[in-house]
């Protein structure tokens, strides 16, 4: 399976606000829960707005969201 | 599954079932009838079937929520690009066809009405590759 080389702490932020569940996070940022899904198995790298949605619902800086693996 | 990933696999279905029955028989009709009419009055059912299948489909699987988003979109444009080479080489060969075939031989007129039938095989071949890039993309990738 083909993995992005944009990585990302969506599955544990959503654990530590109040364990929020793929389907209220994709409510609160307006896509699919799939997408979702498919964002914490890292096999798609959201646009940039949803990003920094993404984040803003997180409340934290989108660098603490997604990072860049560069090995 | 989402709405679009539903959608691919249901229109995918319909159209080899209704394919698989038009195509048999366009081609036989082409190639030997010799006139127009019953090859355009199975032309109209087959468009008529796939929009009424089609529409009840997308009906029922709506009832479970049709919201898309952009992963949706990012794949629709990605399968339609496979679609578009597999459309373009389709109609390449079919160009290439007539050409070489520029004088029917038997000149009695079935020419053009088995051109017709090919040229809408190519398209239907274009859409079956795009819903099976759809399902391939939303099971294996983007």
């Amino acid at each position: 399976m083909a993995k992005t080389k944009v990585k990302n702490h969506v599955r544990r932020l959503r654990f530590e606000n109040g364990e929020m569940t793929q389907q209220q996070l994709a409510e609160a940022i307006g896509v699919t829960r799939q997408t979702i899904v498919a964002i914490e198995k890292e096999k798609y790298s959201p646009s940039l707005e949803a990003a920094f949605l993404i984040a803003i619902e997180f409340n934290v800086p989108i660098g603490e969201v997604f990072y860049y693996d560069e090995s | 599954m989402s709405f679009e990933e539903k959608s691919a696999w249901g229109s995918l279905l319909a159209l080899a079932l209704v394919s698989g029955w038009y195509f048999p028989k366009a081609i036989v009709i082409a190639n030997t009838s010799p006139s127009a009419a019953p090859l355009i009055a199975i032309s109209v059912i087959w468009i008529i079937a796939m929009i009424v299948i089609l529409a009840v489909y997308h009906g029922v699987i709506a009832l479970w929520g049709y919201d898309t988003d952009e992963r949706d979109r990012l794949i629709e444009l990605k399968a339609d690009r496979v679609a578009a080479h597999v459309l373009s080489v389709s109609l390449l060969f079919i160009v290439g066809h007539v050409m070489l075939n520029l004088v029917d031989p038997s000149g009695d007129g079935i020419f053009p009405l088995a051109m017709a039938v090919w040229i809408l095989s190519a398209m239907a071949l274009a859409e079956a590759v795009k819903y099976i890039a759809q399902i391939i993309y939303y099971r294996v990738s983007a």
